[in-house]
């Protein structure tokens, strides 16, 4: 097992984590509230410091990497991210429990969508889109992010192994031949639909910081909204909004990639995405044949 | 570029190797899924599952809008109808094709274009090819021609009792006494690119450039035998024993084959009428014993085992056969090898590779592309020819004033037809031809300047 590897390959994950704190920490700023910044900040020299010395471990390492490897350091990147991205709930005292903050962004990065927080809105601003960012670096995976940066010459195991790892299905499907243009392109999609779903809810009138944190919770297929009742006081117009970025944010991102090829055919003809069309359509109206007679009330 | 590589299998495992590590976008089609998800798991590139020759499977594959489609299936049939296929959906693809039968040569090379070839490669032929080459210097271990074959670089073991061992590369010239380069040292399984004070020690592989017009002077100088072969001994009648036959029976050199399956040995001696095939196994020593190994000034293994390859050679090399040579299949890591008495060590499936990825190469860069690459040291260096054309930077200018990259040598230079082992005051022109060598890829000649 080459250790060494797999240290540096966290170290570089981390880093990403920890840069991705600056954004919630910046908000944390600008509402004054520079107890929670503060939390932040520690939290991000915290990460610093582990991924430094995960770094310094992994430096001479040799570039052998193997499903092994890869498997190791999938898991033990969401295990450390975890472990270290609660840390400013715990610390800010919002969330006292330590395990209880653990839950929370584990629910996060695995865009479960589960909470032990009663009241949402008692949280700060900056906590509040950190946890629902998790769901964004959850949906799509950090780690698909991490082949982004990666050179792609001479990294031909370590990309391998680690896609596969992190790809839950029996093999990986990859748009284009080189992991790296593949990874690239995921982002991208990504990254342009959360977008167009943070324009579609700001021109419904949303404020900018909820549609912001509704887009990405959104992106991710998560359920951490901000409000105590999630969607229910907000227009019906923005919660249709939402539930069509909810379908279209489960696609397999293959099939949008024949869209943008210009292969229309094919994403028509596509077998997973019809059945995925065919249960929404059919547990639709099997659900609304079983509630049709029972009036019960809104809480 | 995009290139399709359609057919998995040792050279097709090979090309996706070395092309994806040069940065080329692949798409490997198979008919078989498992050796696609062995390859997915080994290199960065996509997969195809189907039947390459068929229209859909290539539209899939892209081949709309590849560049290159490479056929090495391991029917000659299908690799044309590939070929002719990909032709067919976008005209302005390359392809390259493996044929191997030696049956269809005549109507590949005349229907090349009706099949929309623009190179069919044959490794066996290119295998029989170059052994013939090292039966025709026996003492070398390897030979690479350049420069329409005017220079060379050949291997050579330093032995405990060579002339060679204890020797100075700056006093190597009184020795030899001729112009030579010993431009590569492979030792403990590192490439050395060697300076002036460098001693040359028992056990060391050295790559030596030289004009081929002194390679007999330098085996005699160096007391490496010199005696002509006039005997040989194939092991095994595959295509390359019959190509290779074929070669030294018109140069006068006795061949004798042994095979062990009876059809094939009918089929040889009707092809080859000149030769003695012998009806045997060539792995039982009394069977080459018996049939006059001792008196043999070459044994050739080329049966389909590369265990049994191994095994023979050794045995050759054992009897004290001047030259020895081995083929091998596989080939992946001839590292361990090495230190075996082998002989020489020819693998198909490498040079055949050799010969795509220049081609590979020269379609990516269409003007100061390598005009030949010959990966040399177990595959740790390269040696890569160049034409120095207008493009060129640093004509005319003495080589001690240019500024060139760290571990790039520029071990020849080729002026209309002489050929120079240069030195600081060397320069180029253009129309010259150059020879590097070197342990990066180079694509171009600017390449290799500062």
């Amino acid at each position: 097992m080459n250790f060494r590897m797999i240290g540096k390959s966290l170290s570089q994950i981390l880093l990403l984590e920890a840069f991705f704190m600056i954004p919630a920490m910046l908000i944390c700023l600008n509402d004054g509230e520079l107890d929670v910044a503060a939390c932040f900040l520690i939290t991000i020299g915290t990460i610093l410091v582990i991924a430094g010395t995960l770094y310094l471990f992994g430096r001479k390492a040799n570039t052998s990497f193997f499903a092994r490897e890869g498997m190791i350091c999938v898991s033990g990147c969401w295990i450390a991210m975890s472990l270290l991205g609660c840390l400013p709930f715990y610390l800010s005292g919002q969330i006292p429990s330590y395990i209880d903050a653990l839950f929370e962004i584990v629910s996060g990065f695995t865009t479960t969508g589960s909470s032990i927080l009663s009241d949402v809105e008692a949280l700060s601003r900056g906590l509040l889109f950190w946890r629902s960012f998790s769901h964004w670096i959850g949906g799509m995976g950090v780690l698909v992010l991490l082949l982004v940066f990666i050179s792609a010459k001479n990294s031909n195991g370590f990309t391998l192994h680690l896609l596969r790892a992190e790809n839950p299905g029996p093999s990986v499907g990859k748009l284009v031949p080189r992991m790296k243009k593949t990874a690239t392109l995921l982002y991208v999609l990504y990254l342009v639909l959360t977008v167009l779903d943070f324009l579609f809810l700001v021109f419904g009138g949303m404020p900018v910081f909820d549609a912001v944190c509704t887009a990405v919770g959104t992106a991710g297929t998560g359920g951490f909204g901000i409000k105590n009742d999630s969607m229910a006081s907000y227009s019906p117009y923005l919660q249709n909004v939402t539930t069509i970025f909810m379908l279209l944010f489960g696609v397999n991102f293959s099939c949008y990639y024949l869209l943008l090829i210009g292969n229309i055919r094919s994403f028509f003809k596509d077998e997973e995405l019809k059945f995925y069309f065919f249960t929404v359509v059919s547990s639709i109206a099997l659900i609304a044949l079983n509630i049709r007679n029972s009036n019960f009330a809104l809480e | 570029m995009k290139i399709i590589i359609a057919g998995i299998g040792k050279v097709g495992d090979m090309l996706a190797k070395q092309l994806s590590a040069e940065g080329y976008d692949l798409t490997l089609v198979d008919s078989n899924q498992n050796i696609l998800e062995s390859m997915i798991e080994k290199y960065d590139v996509m997969t195809l599952n189907g039947n390459c020759a068929t229209m859909p499977v290539l539209r899939q594959a892209g081949v709309e809008n590849a560049e290159l489609l490479i056929a090495v299936s391991n029917a000659d049939e299908i690799n044309l109808l590939c070929c002719m296929t990909a032709h067919n959906l976008n005209p302005n693809i390359h392809t390259i094709a493996r044929i191997r039968n030696p049956e269809y040569t005549e109507q590949i090379y005349q229907m090349r274009n009706a099949f929309g070839l623009s190179l069919y490669v044959n490794p066996e032929k290119q295998a029989a090819e170059k052994i013939a080459n090292l039966l025709r210097f026996p003492g070398f271990l390897k030979r690479e021609s350049f420069a329409k074959d005017r220079v060379e670089i050949v291997e050579l073991r330093v032995d405990a009792n060579s002339k060679l061992n204890g020797v100075s590369l700056s006093d190597l010239n009184n020795i030899v006494k001729c112009q030579i380069l010993v431009c590569v040292v492979l030792r403990n399984k590192t490439a050395i690119m060697p300076n002036e004070r460098f001693v040359l020690e028992p056990e060391d592989r050295i790559y030596v450039t030289a004009p081929t017009n002194v390679l007999a002077f330098l085996l005699k100088n160096l007391g490496i035998i010199t005696k002509k072969v006039s005997r040989v001994i194939l092991a095994g009648g595959g295509r390359v024993s019959y190509y290779l036959a074929d070669d030294l029976e018109r140069g006068g050199i006795d061949v004798e084959i042994i095979e062990k399956d009876r059809e094939r040995c009918t089929e040889l001696a009707a092809m080859l009428p000149t030769a003695n095939i012998v009806l045997g196994d060539a792995s039982s020593q009394s069977m080459l014993e018996s049939e006059g190994m001792s008196e043999c000034d070459a044994v050739v293994s080329l049966t389909g085992l590369d265990e049994m390859n191994i095994v023979i050679s050794l045995y050759a090399a054992d009897m004290g056969i001047p030259q020895v040579i081995t083929k091998l299949g596989h080939a992946e890591d001839t590292m361990i090898l090495s230190r075996l008495p082998i002989g020489s060590v020819v693998c198909p499936k490498e040079l055949c590779c050799n010969t795509i990825i220049r081609y590979v190469r020269a379609i990516h860069n269409q003007s100061g592309a390598a005009v030949s690459v010959h990966s040399i040291a177990s595959g740790l260096a390269e040696a890569v020819e160049f034409s120095v054309d207008p493009s060129t930077k640093n004509c005319n200018t003495p080589l001690k004033s240019i500024k060139i990259k760290k571990n790039v040598l520029i071990v020849c230079i080729s002026h209309s037809g002489k050929t120079e082992i240069p030195n600081g005051d060397s320069m180029f022109h253009q129309g010259d031809t150059v020879i590097v060598v070197t342990n990066k890829v180079l694509m171009q000649l600017n390449d290799i300047f500062e």
